[in-house]
């Protein structure tokens, strides 16, 4: 990622970190914080999120349980332990290679990075 | 100078040198080319100066297919013709929309784009745009304040429109067309029908009609057709005295590939930071702003069609009805619901979500094209038959611009983009209610090298009739994007430069 696309990224995510989350969805801890895509939470709302995570695990039925959305989402560099900030600046990254490499999907309409999808469909397994 | 053919004496012979038939866009820019020069020209109106029910009833058509606007609404049958109530958006023609696509049957023009320039540059004058400039770059160094969307432009990249203000060509050109010496304006001359010699290679002259029942024959050396796609058209077809399948119609290509745009809602766009997108909006007096348009290599890799997307704030777009939906069943259009949109919006997410708007041109299709109905109309002209028919191609490329555009957002972390309904199932081939067109007509009358192919040559003549011109956008072979004025008005002034070499 150039720099300044990092700084500016950063600096959005602090903004989006600081909100008081998500209609009250997000817990700030580590678990939850792999399941929330902050783009899209910052953008739309939690009940859209929701929504197009229940459309991903109708599209995708053989993800369709938390354990294996976690395994999908999780790689050995995840930065499980070094909190919530660290761990959405992981996934904001990975999110923006997916675009970069086309690894996207249609879900619901939306046209999403597949890692954000899935993280709409573990948010919405977490939420039921 | 004006004659008004009503008042001149029944079977009168006209004669001129040039005879251009329709005084609307091309029509009058033919004109003016042609004035001061020693040249006698005889530009034909069918109606007056103002608009009349009983000329716009002559416009009314059978329409099939694909539903459509009502014809008599959207095409004014008076001097200025529909210049009088278009909305002046302009935008150049891209290169490859000059190209053959293997992936678009039909395309390719006999022309590039490179043989416009100089003409599109002319053409600025006439409708009164600003400098001939269509590179983002300029427009933001004349408003540094603009920000553009941080894309990559070998993806996704800023197409310039300009606007006319817009140019009415009755209120502006009148004076110079009727204090002209050698035009000779004669309104409430409706051509119906264009005669040939026996050997339909020359034509010899016209017949011009008026609802005061009056008749009278036009003589010159040269004619130019310039009554809108959809007449021009017509007019060929209903020429069928020296050849039953009409003027020009050896092949049986008159009014085929009649092409519209497909300017629909189709997407939101919601973005990660408020952002006004200034260089994105329009309002009357807008000088000129940008579209979002996918590049060559990504129409060539995906195989799609060219199409832009433009914004509007999504809580004025939401509540905005399809423009196919304006009008009642007597073909009035009603506006009022764009005032209530406006009244509605309640600045929910201002400044995040977008409604996105998409141009895009419309695949030449053979079977999407203008026929003659059995009806005739007051002056004995058979009506218009359209039958307006989409491929799918339009829609596969409607859903991979958003997709390419979504893309592009993600990539630049700017947002993310959500499409309409319609566009979700790429396995879904029909079209929803609020399909609509821009009420731009093309391709009528196509141009091409290959008569079998084609109905016009490079030079917009009929092919095999020597003095037989069709000016304005029923030459296009592609749509493009763009609103089509400014480059009918172009290829009319290179149409007009060649005549001025031939006589």
């Amino acid at each position: 990622m150039k720099r300044r696309q990092f700084i500016g990224l950063s600096a959005y995510l602090a903004a989006a970190v600081a909100l008081p989350l998500l209609d009250g969805c997000a817990t700030g801890d580590n678990e939850s914080a792999v399941s929330e895509p902050v783009v899209l939470l910052h953008t739309v709302n939690a009940k859209s999120v929701i929504e197009t995570g229940q459309a991903y695990l109708k599209q995708f039925p053989d993800e369709n349980t938390k354990d294996k959305l976690r395994q999908l989402l999780l790689d050995k560099e995840a930065p499980l332990s070094s909190g919530a900030k660290a761990i959405h600046e992981y996934f904001n990254t990975k999110t923006v290679e997916d675009f970069n490499t086309g690894q996207t999907v249609i879900i619901n309409g939306w046209v999403l990075s597949h890692t954000e999808a899935r993280q709409c469909a573990l948010f919405a397994i977490l939420q039921s | 100078m004006h004659i008004d053919a009503r008042n001149i004496e029944n079977n009168s012979l006209i004669e001129g040198d040039i005879c251009i038939i329709g005084s609307g866009a091309a029509g009058i820019s033919m004109a003016l080319e042609f004035i001061n020069t020693s040249h006698k020209v005889i530009l034909l109106e069918g109606g007056g100066f103002e608009q009349e029910a009983a000329m716009q009833e002559l416009y009314a058509t059978k329409q099939t297919g694909q539903r459509y606007f009502p014809f008599k609404a959207i095409r004014l049958h008076y001097f200025g013709g529909t210049t009088n109530h278009w909305s002046g958006f302009c935008s150049v023609f891209d290169e490859i929309d000059f190209e053959k696509r293997d992936w678009v049957p039909y395309s390719g023009w006999p022309i590039q784009r490179k043989d416009l320039d100089p003409f599109y540059e002319r053409a600025h004058k006439i409708i009164e745009l600003g400098p001939y400039e269509y590179e983002d770059t300029y427009w933001l160094k004349q408003q540094p304040a603009l920000k553009p969307l941080p894309i990559d432009k070998k993806v996704v990249w800023n197409k310039m429109w300009q606007f006319s203000p817009p140019t009415r060509f009755a209120k502006k050109y009148k004076d110079a067309i009727v204090n002209a010496k050698n035009i000779h304006l004669y309104t409430y001359a409706n051509v119906t029908d264009i005669q040939s010699n026996e050997n339909v290679s020359t034509v010899k002259e016209v017949t011009i009609k008026n609802l005061a029942g009056k008749s009278h024959r036009v003589r010159a050396k040269v004619f130019v057709v310039a009554c809108c796609a959809v007449q021009n058209a017509r007019l060929l077809l209903a020429s069928n005295k020296q050849n039953p399948k009409g003027l020009g119609n050896d092949n049986d290509l008159v009014g085929r590939f009649f092409m519209e745009h497909l300017e629909m809602k189709s997407a939101e766009l919601w973005l990660a930071k408020a952002d006004a997108l200034k260089f994105y909006m329009w309002s009357w007096g807008t000088k000129a702003r940008a579209e979002l348009a996918i590049s060559k290599a990504k129409q060539e890799e995906l195989k799609i069609l060219n199409g832009t997307a433009s914004f509007v704030p999504l809580d004025i777009g939401k509540n905005e009805p399809a423009w196919i939906d304006i009008y009642d069943e007597n073909g009035k259009g009603d506006l009022s619901k764009f005032d209530e949109a406006e009244k509605k919006r309640d600045f929910s997410n201002k400044d995040i979500a977008y409604q996105l708007m998409t141009r895009i041109e419309q695949s030449p299709n053979p079977n999407s094209r203008i026929m003659l109905d059995t009806e005739k109309d007051a002056l004995g002209m058979p009506r218009v038959h359209l039958h307006w028919e989409l491929m799918p191609l339009e829609k596969r490329s409607m859903r991979k611009i958003y997709e390419v555009i979504g893309k592009e957002m993600g990539r630049a972390s700017s947002g993310r983009i959500r499409l309409m309904e319609y566009l979700r199932d790429e396995k879904d081939e029909t079209w929803p209610a609020l399909t609509g067109g821009g009420w731009h007509h093309m391709g009528t009358t196509r141009m091409g090298l290959d008569p079998r192919q084609s109905v016009t040559t490079e030079n917009c003549q009929v092919h095999g009739i020597h003095n037989l011109y069709m000016a304005g956008s029923s030459n296009f072979v592609t749509a493009a994007a763009p609103n089509p004025t400014l480059t009918l008005i172009a290829l009319t002034l290179r149409l007009a430069d060649h005549i001025k070499g031939t006589l």
